[in-house]
């Protein structure tokens, strides 16, 4: 292709992509009789794109796009489009579409077919394929018109005095029609007389000039032959932006996300310079107290005003002068950066509406594939649209466009039975598959939802057993509606066979996971025998937000701020287990309690004795408190992704670079409350087990706590004899147990284990309310092997002694 | 040389010989010039467990300090953290343990290295980065295994950024 398409080529790439997803989604509603006027907008972009394919020297997709036209000629006066002709354009609209990005770009690869289908539907004497030379627009009947398209079509492949002459052609044929034309046709068509003048000329402007004129041209095909009798009829057509056309620009959207991150940065330059402004109002402080004390041990050495040294008292001057500086300084700083402030986010805000795109592209480009599948297995499928006017990020819809079409797929094949099936279920044997979109507050929810079977709980549960998701113990607790979320881990799937269309390994894991990135979630319900609803919730946009910053398992490590529902603050009191999961009471009810360090699956710091500080962190719908060492403050943070390497590790979203320069993993909350969450069947057989006998419930409770965060498996036992019988059984490793116990007392206790030779290695911990040296010998004489106080136990010092005494 | 330009040869074998000195010659020149026009890669030759490695210059976004790499909480077994390049986190690897090369500490690693892989921005830490050399193309060897592209003089491994630096499994 030559040079001087390459500058026309993204314009047209552009406008012809939405040219076939506008005809793709508007030929459907053409299979129903329906408004007389209803094929205007549809017939009118087909005719664009042959336009603008023939002047950039396409000729498969001008091929294409007049076949389309002819065919969407059937449709006129309201009558119903065959379905095979529905097909036809939308496999053309297709191939059209995938033209623009093959390796010869504009190449449709099988367009003998592709147009012989649809010109097969208009001419009743069989396919024809039409020569590449043919000249398009022969209904225009203007004879200038088409010799414009010719000249101006051969402008982007000419050179040199062939394009000097085709240039000077095309000049003559505007100006002709300039002169017999009127109003806007008129106007355009002294424009492209124009035009083709300064390609006659030559010079630099030249590719510009042919694209000026492609433009132009096709404009000017629209108001010689307009529309016919729904020009004024209102419609859904791309080119109906025609009106605002002057008043809009098409930008690219990589520039647009290039200026967001520039604009992100600025944000976070604000907030540093805001702390720069505390840091000199610091220093101020810093110095006036310094001057203070200079006085003041001045004043304690007796000296009297008139005494002093004169450096002295002008060095106090001078500080104080310095210190007034700092302040003033210090108050600019901060005025500015609150002006700053106010300019940032509003520039931030704007950019982030500018980026604010309908859902209704998105539902668009669904409705292909709905019809192309739906076909292809024989299914009658009512596909319901709605929410597209619903407005949200385009980054955010441009990730989800994936798994919204793997769940279209999936709920085609594997959710809505055949029509026999749905007959013999007593179902219409049209099934229906509603996409919705809904805001709700700065979330959305995407539900894709069909009529069908609904999902086998019992599947599921099997399959998650068979891939080692939950034990067949764990699976058989899990409620139906719980077991259907198996369906999103990896390798869980309840199709019973792998087909073409869906089910191939690729899953709906990755949808979950597509939403997870975004810092959504994904979930779903269903009612057997009347359908499945999927729904993705999404935020409505990724932008630079508030991020939770602490320090955990010796590092620093921050979570966005919208996921912390609260900071808390744990004692041991509150600390109970459910289902050997640790859980710690909020407002009354048991949420899970890890530690983040755990979460994290790093190591370092202890997991939380004593009073505790935990992030509440919130993710679709599910809670979990995480233990962290401290809480360091809220920041402005851009999330920044860390690439294709990083993605293995799920539960780091990105980083962000805090305003003192430092890079911080941002981590994923719907990660972190699944990884708490999980209690993992294999992982728990293989942990330790000890035994803590105590009589009193709340001593037993606090130390079971402990240890089971810590990832220990506890058996509580009340007195020495339960936990003789209990330390019987096999798998026992150590014991912590009280000394005073009814029945059978600590001391007692370990001096039965240590007797029983099946027992005596096993290392017992003596604990006791009171250190008296007396009971301390009296314990280690017994045979315990390590002693505490109880005020010790919730320091950590349980924990660490526990670790010392068992084998590695 | 004889005058030949003012008049034709005097007989046919001393024109034969000129032809063929003035064949020689232009074969000479040929194999001169293509010797002179010899292709080479430009390559940044680095150490990294005590053993010198390259990569390809063109790969080469920027080399940096690593001090200013901080660590990420939670990453994976191989990352070593993050550093800021350009206003854009990058993440960090230790490719030590990929090129089979045990032992060292963090503090041992001064410099990084940050590749574009298509698009995909990461660095990985280096003991010591030395000056850019120009290797003939002629004298690469394609890697038949590791994480190498060539193998250059001197069993230079030159390498291959798209094999390099995935996180090692979710750390969490």
């Amino acid at each position: 292709m030559p040079d001087v398409l390459e500058q026309v080529w993204p314009v047209f790439e552009a406008e012809t992509r939405e040219q076939a997803q506008a005809l793709a989604s508007g030929v459907m509603d053409l299979e129903r009789p329906g408004s007389a006027d209803r094929t205007g907008p549809l017939r009118r972009a087909a005719h664009s794109m042959k336009g603008s394919a023939a002047s950039v020297g396409a000729p498969d997709i001008e091929r294409a796009a007049h076949a389309i036209e002819d065919v969407l000629g059937l449709a006129d006066g309201g009558q119903a489009l065959p379905a095979h002709a529905v097909e036809a354009v939308l496999r053309a609209a297709a191939a059209i579409e995938a033209s623009l990005s093959a390796a010869e770009r504009g190449r449709i690869a099988d367009v003998e077919r592709v147009v012989g289908d649809l010109e097969a539907l208009t001419d009743p004497s069989g396919p024809r394929a039409a020569g590449p030379g043919e000249t398009p627009g022969r209904e225009t009947g203007a004879g200038d018109l088409d010799a414009l398209f010719e000249e101006i079509g051969a402008l982007c492949t000419a050179d040199g005095a062939e394009r000097t002459a085709r240039a000077s052609r095309a000049r003559a044929a505007a100006e002709r029609l300039a002169a017999t034309l009127s109003g806007r046709a008129a106007e355009l068509a002294t424009r492209l007389a124009r035009s083709a003048a300064e390609v006659e000329g030559g010079g630099a402007d030249v590719p510009r000039a042919i694209a000026r004129a492609a433009g132009d041209l096709v404009e000017l095909r629209g108001a010689v032959h307009p529309p016919a009798p729904d020009a004024a009829a209102p419609a859904k057509g791309p080119r109906d932006a025609r009106k605002g056309e002057e008043r809009s620009i098409r930008v690219d959207a990589t520039r647009l996300d290039a200026v967001a991150a520039d604009v992100d940065q600025i944000v976070v330059g604000v907030s540093r310079r805001e702390r720069r402004g505390r840091d000199l109002q610091r220093l101020e402080q810093a110095l006036r107290e310094a001057a203070r004390l200079v006085q003041r041990g001045l004043a304690e050495a007796g000296l009297r005003e008139e005494a002093r040294p004169r450096a002295l008292a002008d060095g106090l001057d001078r500080l104080r002068s310095i210190g007034v500086d700092f302040g003033r300084h210090a108050r600019e700083l901060r005025r500015e950066a609150d002006r700053e402030r106010v300019f940032a986010h509003g520039l931030r805000d704007a950019l982030l509406d500018l980026r604010m795109v309908p859902a209704q592209a998105a539902l668009d480009a669904l409705r292909p594939t709905v019809r192309e599948v739906a076909a292809k297995l024989g299914k009658h499928v009512s596909l319901r649209l709605s929410g597209g006017e619903v407005r949200l990020d385009r980054r955010v819809l441009d990730e989800l466009k994936a798994p919204l079409l793997h769940l279209v797929r999936n709920a085609l094949d594997h959710g809505i039975e055949p029509a026999e099936a749905r007959r013999a279920a007593g179902k219409p044997s049209e099934a229906t598959l509603e996409i919705r979109v809904e805001p709700r507050r700065d979330h959305v929810f995407f539900t894709v939802s069909d009529d069908g079977a609904g999902l086998s709980a019992e599947r599921l549960r099997a399959a998650a057993v068979q891939r080692g998701v939950v034990s067949a113990a764990e699976a058989a607790r899990l409620t139906d509606a719980e077991a259907a979320q198996l369906a999103f881990h990896p390798g869980v799937s309840t199709a019973a066979e792998v087909t073409a269309l869906s089910g191939r390994g690729v899953g709906l894991d990755v949808v979950a996971e597509a939403a997870r990135r975004l810092g959504g979630s994904a979930s779903v319900s269903f009612e057997p025998g009347r359908g499945t609803a999927f729904v993705l919730e999404v935020p409505l946009t990724i932008a630079g937000s508030t991020g939770l910053l602490f320090r955990a398992g010796g590092g620093v490590g921050i979570v966005p701020a919208d996921a912390v529902e609260r900071v808390l603050l744990v004692s041991p009191g509150d600390l109970g287990t459910v289902a050997g999961q640790a859980t710690v009471d909020v407002d009354g009810a048991p949420v899970p309690f890890s530690s983040m360090a755990q979460a994290l699956g790093t190591t370092g710091g202890p997991a939380g004795t004593g009073a505790t500080i935990a992030l509440l962190v919130s993710a679709g719908g599910k809670r979990v408190a995480l233990a962290v060492d401290d809480v360091l403050g809220e920041q402005a943070i851009v999330v920044s992704s860390l690439g294709r390497r990083m993605a293995s590790a799920r539960h780091i979203a990105g980083a962000a670079a805090l305003d003192d320069g430092r890079v911080v993993a941002v981590l994923q909350p719907a990660h972190l409350v699944g990884a708490a969450r999980v209690s993992q069947p294999a992982r728990e057989a293989a942990r330790v087990r000890i035994i803590v006998a105590d009589d009193s419930l709340t001593t037993r409770t606090a130390a079971k706590a402990i240890l089971e965060i810590a990832g220990f498996q506890v058996l509580p036992a009340a007195d020495g004899e339960e936990a003789l019988a209990l330390a019987r059984d096999p798998g026992c490793a150590l014991v912590v147990t009280d000394v005073q116990m009814p029945r059978l007392d600590g001391l007692g206790l370990t001096r039965r284990m240590k007797a029983d030779p099946r027992l005596s290695s096993v290392p017992i911990i003596l604990v006791t309310s009171l250190d008296a040296p007396e009971d301390r010998a009296a314990g280690l004489k017994a045979g315990a092997d390590g002693y505490l106080v109880k005020r010790d136990v919730q320091r950590g010092k349980l924990l660490e002694l526990v670790r010392q005494l068992l084998p590695a | 040389m004889t005058p030949s330009g003012r008049r034709p040869a005097p007989s046919a074998a001393p024109g034969d010989r000129r032809d063929a000195i003035l064949r020689d010659r232009a074969r000479e020149l040929a194999q001169a010039r293509e010797t002179r026009s010899v292709e080479t890669i430009s390559l940044l030759p680095f150490e990294v467990g005590g053993e010198r490695y390259a990569v390809e210059v063109t790969g080469v976004h920027q080399v940096l300090d690593a001090r200013h790499v901080d660590p990420l909480l939670g990453a994976p077994r191989g990352v070593i953290g993050a550093i800021m390049s350009r206003s854009r986190p990058v993440p960090v690897f230790d490719v030590r343990h990929l090129l089979g090369l045990e032992g060292g500490g963090l503090v041992d690693l001064v410099r990084v290295i940050l590749v574009d892989d298509d698009g995909d921005l990461f660095g990985f830490a280096v003991e010591s980065v030395a000056a850019r050399i120009e290797v003939p193309t002629t004298e690469l060897r394609p890697a038949d295994a590791g994480p190498f592209r060539w193998m250059a003089p001197g069993r230079l491994g030159v390498l291959d950024p798209s094999r390099l630096g995935v996180a090692g499994g979710g750390g969490g």
